[in-house]
């Protein structure tokens, strides 16, 4: 649980998910180019006004929580949904920008597998 | 207040069951959103993703598969603290969708969120590990 392993992709993923969530308000990354019914989803989406920046500041959230230590596993809790719903959009409507969604994912299973004795009273 | 929390529990497992299986039934009726263009949008994204029946509407059987199994685990009473932290997500977004695109909806959303929110303080003691 607190290998230094642990400790290096727990630092990624948190840098990973501020730079993504604080991107979300200033837009300081490239624009990716999307497949039609991958951009048409993502501008419904960003139509409702509430979705992209709810996102983006859970996002800064969890990303604050797992750099400085914080509620670990409730950190790691909050961001399962919003890894499965990144992996699931990419899978579906853009197969080809899968990559980060990937090492995001599989950041998140490894760190709640490494804790996962404290999620044991769930069940 | 025991069988209060029964009625809440397996209330809440059905209401979960129905809407659920209406995501791939289709039995109840629509909402309508002639007024709400923007919850219109947003519903056919999840339907479709909005590029008309493209055959890509995972969104919707997520959402709908989801709800059946957190139904049907708080029926038959089984990983009640799980099935909450589940249910979350699904709280959140649909109590955001209608506050903000589809407000006179929101009645029944608010319910669904009371009651998870109700059920996880009575299970607090599986959550409180989550927080070290």
């Amino acid at each position: 649980m607190n290998s230094t392993f642990t400790k290096v992709l727990r630092l990624i993923l948190a840098l990973g998910l501020l730079a993504y969530g604080i991107n979300k308000f200033v837009g300081f990354m490239p624009i990716p180019e999307l497949p039609e019914s991958g951009s048409s989803f993502m501008s419904s989406l960003r139509a409702t006004g509430y979705v992209i920046p709810i996102l983006g500041i859970l996002e800064i959230i969890i990303g604050l929580l797992l750099l400085f230590n914080k509620s670990v596993p409730f950190a790691l809790l909050l961001l399962a949904p919003i890894s499965t719903n990144i992996i699931l959009f990419h899978l579906f409507l853009d197969l080809p920008g899968i990559g980060v969604a990937l090492v995001i994912a599989f950041l998140n299973i490894m760190l709640i597998y490494k804790h996962w004795t404290v999620y044991r009273p769930l069940f | 207040m025991k069988i209060f929390h029964i009625i809440l529990r397996v209330g809440l497992g059905l209401m979960l069951l129905l809407f659920g299986l209406n995501k791939f039934l289709w039995f109840l009726q629509d909402f309508d959103f002639d007024v709400y263009p923007q919850a219109e949008y947003l519903f056919n994204a999840l339907r479709y993703s909005w590029s008309e029946a493209s055959g890509n509407g995972y969104l919707m059987s997520l959402v709908g598969l989801t709800e059946v199994v957190v139904g049907l685990l708080l029926i038959f009473k089984k990983w009640i603290p799980f099935a909450l932290v589940v249910l979350v997500p699904i709280s959140v977004n649909i109590v955001l969708f209608h506050a903000f695109l589809n407000p006179p909806n929101l009645g029944p959303a608010i319910v669904v969120a009371l009651i998870n929110g109700y059920l996880m303080y009575k299970n607090r003691d599986a959550f409180r590990s989550l927080f070290v």
